[in-house]
């Protein structure tokens, strides 16, 4: 059982980067910036690109993917000239006005990124895996991944934007990303949706009171388009404090039998102690 | 004229989906019998038995027959977990009941729990398919000994069958499946399902 743990990247949005580690620890990991992102005024850049294109062709691949901003923003998307307003034959008949003009060689570009990525990941074995993990703010996420990924238990603060690392995991490549769980960031959740072959969905077990809140929340996600084929692992964190709820309590608290059309899987534990974090890797890789 | 063709399309080639649970106690093997289903059906697809750990959750297998397509919800069987069963019984068209022959210590933890699940009224007249299971350890008692240890009574109102079946090596595991189906097609159950999920449709 390979527990090795590599770093490649570590990356934030925003202005107010969320340091997880203190300097020294820093340090002893060797941290490598993400390349630029391709919109650079814009706070939110798009994610779902990032877990596909490799190597060479990634930022590539990345400039290429589609818009980047969350259904609700404020921010209106690309407009093609042809779709502005202004006298045209085909104006107000919806159905038949023609697609946005295609780049085609862009598309194809893509396309052959796409292949290369694959055929060099099945000759070398690899294979890769997109991972969120999700929850409200304060159930652990952010040690959970750090603790995935180095092994050891970090001092957190609350994450505003994003933490992403990968582990490497019994020859599987997890992209684990952390989203920050607070009230007012999870509607940014949705942004990095695409793509995702995984949640894991973190629960503060000793924090009964805000199990209604998990619980809604929780099913909102499973209910997404973008997420339909992913497979869900919830995570009953803190089993090391006292007073917190078994896994069968959580189940029956965040309604998981509910969930009909795909597979899901609890796992107790404790980030803390680093209980029960790789049993729940296990489950997915089989 | 077009969606009169699709329809009569759509009504001589589309398969009835058939849910079946698949229960047991933990260690009966209920997550390697999925497993094997879906490598034989699924040409090749199903986890190799030493690769399978406890299941706590649910597992999805869809696998197609000649003539229905079935989703197989595997839910882990560890005490704790067993209160989620009731949970999927409404929707289910039929049950699996998987037991380890080989392990006689396990028997009376079985069998409660199984006459638990037939006594459950969500589940009636669900066809019932018991499973001796791991056939290919020695010291296993075969599916009459199996029937004649648990000596279920109340079983009578639904289709049942004791099957000798080894997950392992696939023994037994198609000629439970089509005997399931067949029970499926011609089951009560069925109907009543069809015409709640047709109603929850329209709404």
């Amino acid at each position: 059982m390979i527990r090795d743990a590599v770093i490649s990247a570590h990356s934030s949005l925003g202005p107010r980067l969320p340091n997880q580690t203190s300097q020294n620890q820093k340090a002893k990991m060797k941290i490598t910036r993400n390349p630029p992102s391709p919109f650079p005024s814009s706070p939110l850049f798009h994610p779902a690109g990032a877990g596909r294109g490799v190597v060479a062709l990634g930022t590539r691949a990345r400039q290429l993917t589609r818009s980047p901003f969350p259904r609700s923003s404020s921010i209106p998307p690309l407009r093609t000239p042809r779709s502005l307003p202004g006298p045209g034959p085909d104006r107000g008949q919806g159905s038949e006005t023609p697609a946005p003009p295609r780049v085609p060689g862009r598309a194809a570009s893509v396309a052959m990124g796409i292949v290369f990525t694959r055929l060099f990941s099945s000759l070398f074995g690899n294979r890769e895996a997109r991972i969120l993990v999700l929850g409200l703010d304060n159930a652990g996420k952010t040690t959970i991944l750090y603790r995935l990924q180095m092994g050891e238990v970090v001092s957190t603060i609350p994450t505003i934007g994003f933490n992403v690392e990968t582990v490497q995991y019994n020859n599987i490549k997890f992209q684990v990303w952390d989203l920050g769980g607070q009230t007012s960031i999870r509607p940014y959740w949705r942004c990095y949706f695409p793509n995702t072959q995984a949640i894991i969905y973190v629960v503060d077990s000793s924090d009964t009171d805000r199990l209604v809140t998990a619980k809604e929340e929780f099913h909102a996600i499973l209910e997404e388009d973008e997420l339909k084929g992913a497979v869900v692992l919830v995570y009953a964190n803190k089993q090391d404090l006292p007073g917190a709820l078994d896994d069968a309590a959580i189940t029956e608290s965040l309604e998981l039998h509910k969930i009909k059309s795909r597979q899901w899987a609890i796992f107790k534990t404790s980030a803390i102690k680093g209980e029960g974090l790789f049993e729940g890797l296990d489950w997915y890789v089989v | 004229m077009f969606s009169l063709f699709y329809g009569l399309w759509k009504y001589v080639f589309t398969k009835d989906e058939f849910r079946v649970l698949i229960l047991g106690v933990d260690k009966a093997g209920k997550t390697t019998l999925l497993e094997k289903l879906k490598s034989m059906y699924l040409n090749g697809e199903g986890l190799p038995p030493d690769r399978v750990v406890p299941t706590v959750g649910l597992n999805i297998g869809r696998i197609e027959d000649a003539n229905a397509k079935l989703v197989f919800w595997d839910l882990g069987g560890q005490v704790g977990l067993r209160t989620i069963w009731e949970k999927y019984y409404e929707e289910a068209h039929a049950i699996v009941y998987v037991i380890d022959a080989a392990t006689a210590s396990s028997f009376e933890d079985s069998k409660s729990a199984l006459e638990k699940v037939i006594r459950h009224e969500h589940l009636k007249g669900a066809p019932l398919l018991i499973v001796a299971n791991k056939q290919d350890l020695p010291g296993v008692i075969d599916d009459e000994e199996l029937a004649k240890f648990l000596h279920l009574k109340e079983l009578d109102e639904r289709p049942y069958m004791f099957q000798a079946v080894s997950a392992y090596n696939g023994r037994g595991i198609k000629s439970g499946i089509n005997w399931l189906v067949e029970q499926m097609e011609k089951s009560k159950r069925t109907e009543t399902l069809k015409a709640r999920n047709g109603v929850a449709g329209q709404i």
